[in-house]
């Protein structure tokens, strides 16, 4: 990647090549944040393409290359909400403050199954699975996650702490089921 | 600070490590022990989650997607070549006309010239002068300052000086000089010589316009023109020309 953006200040590629080479690079996690965004493999391929093109016919504006990972997955956050602006939001005000509050039990996390986690994360909220997403598995920092959701950092923040509080609930909750399943 | 505010703040980026929330946090949390193997358990769990194996896009859709894309490419490029072309062939229309210009202009017809000159000759009446006087020196007075080239006035064998006036010949201003022959009016003009250098040439050339005899020659960057009703061959000699 490094070679690509050196080439890119160089100005000896293609735009149109350049493009496909970052696009390639990131394509992988674009889809699976699509598929968070989405939770259907269908629909998540389709969203990636759409954001895909229209951020091919943006590219040449984008002026910081080295920004585009966190350009291409703002162009697809707002390409679902276009899709899905006739559906009702997922409230977050109305979210049971018991589901953050300590319960004491004790989450093990060596013992949890990638499906598990998956699911979970597949089960909260559509902003919390959205910022837990971009921060703990791509690792974007606040500053670029407020930037691709279009939110302040304050919000980010909250949504991150709320976010992993219910992950882990619903994890705690998937655990006990499991090890219920097996004594019987 | 109890441990659900103390959390909630660790979880937030703040632009400064030193950021009094920030440190009241972390006090918390040094001296709980149900904080720390909280986020001890978060850590592992953001660990867990940076690991987590994603779901892969098929090799058909990535090729389906390249070449929907190789096509916006291609089209984009068509698109700049055509404009490229649309410019290249503005920029030599502009060429060719500002060179058809150009041409025009070095080599137009001096006839045009000829008749401007008569035709300010034929309106030419006594009282348009600007100043009567039979005397060169009192001429060339007048026109001093008027004109960014100095004005002098030749005699002409037979006629006499009857006055002067400013005149524009195109578009630049010049000096215009009356004798009187019999009754008969002489214009001599004056100005910058418009000419390009291949005509250059300080010999007298000869025309005729609506019955009017103009003869005109260069002269140290000038161009000087006579216009009048004589006949050319006595206009010359009185111009000591011939």
């Amino acid at each position: 990647m490094r070679g690509l953006f050196k080439r890119i200040k160089s100005g000896v590629s293609d735009s149109g090549e350049i493009y496909e080479e970052l696009l390639l690079a990131n394509l992988e996690a674009l889809y699976a944040f699509a598929l968070r965004l989405t939770r259907n493999p269908h629909a998540a391929e389709d969203l990636v393409q759409e954001a895909a093109l229209k951020a091919f016919k943006a590219f040449g504006k984008l002026r910081e290359k080295q920004r585009f990972k966190g350009w291409i997955f703002q162009i697809l956050r707002n390409s679902f909400l276009d899709q899905h602006t006739a559906r009702p939001a997922e409230s977050l005000e109305d979210l049971d403050e018991s589901d953050l509050v300590e319960d004491g039990a004790t989450l093990l996390v060596e013992r949890l199954l990638n499906d598990e986690i998956g699911k979970a994360l597949d089960e909260l909220p559509v902003d919390y699975r959205t910022v837990v997403w971009l921060s703990d598995v791509e690792g974007f920092a606040q500053r670029e996650i407020s930037e691709i959701l279009g939110c302040p950092m304050g919000t980010v923040g909250s949504r991150l702490y709320r976010g992993r509080a219910l992950l882990r609930r619903k994890l705690i909750g998937s655990g006990t089921h499991r090890s219920q399943a097996r004594k019987s | 600070m109890n441990c659900q505010e103390a959390r909630e703040v660790l979880a937030h980026d703040f632009p400064s490590a030193a950021h009094e929330q920030q440190l009241q946090a972390h006090s918390h949390i040094r001296s709980c022990g149900r904080c720390q193997s909280r986020l001890r358990e978060d850590t592992e769990l953001r660990n867990h989650l940076k690991g987590l194996v994603r779901e892969k896009l098929s090799t058909e859709f990535k090729e389906k997607l390249f070449t929907e894309i190789s096509k916006l490419r291609w089209q984009k490029a068509a698109r700049e070549r055509r404009i490229q072309f649309r410019l290249a062939a503005a920029a030599m229309i502009i060429a060719v006309l500002l060179a058809a210009g150009a041409v025009w202009y070095m080599h137009r017809s001096p006839s045009n010239l000829i008749d401007y000159l008569v035709e300010d000759h034929q309106e030419n009446l006594p009282g348009r002068f600007m100043m009567t006087s039979s005397s060169p020196a009192d001429i060339e007075r007048w026109f001093d300052g008027k004109l960014d080239f100095p004005v002098h006035v030749h005699s002409v064998h037979g006629a006499e000086l009857v006055g002067a006036r400013l005149c524009r010949v195109e578009n630049t201003r010049a000096a215009l000089v009356f004798y009187r022959c019999h009754s008969r009016l002489i214009s001599w003009f004056i100005f910058h010589q418009k000419v390009p250098p291949s005509h250059s040439d300080t010999a007298p050339q000869t025309s005729s316009a609506r019955g009017y005899s103009v003869i005109q020659w260069n002269e140290k960057g000038l161009t000087h023109a006579v216009v009048s009703d004589l006949e050319s061959g006595e206009l010359l000699e009185m111009l000591s020309l011939k």
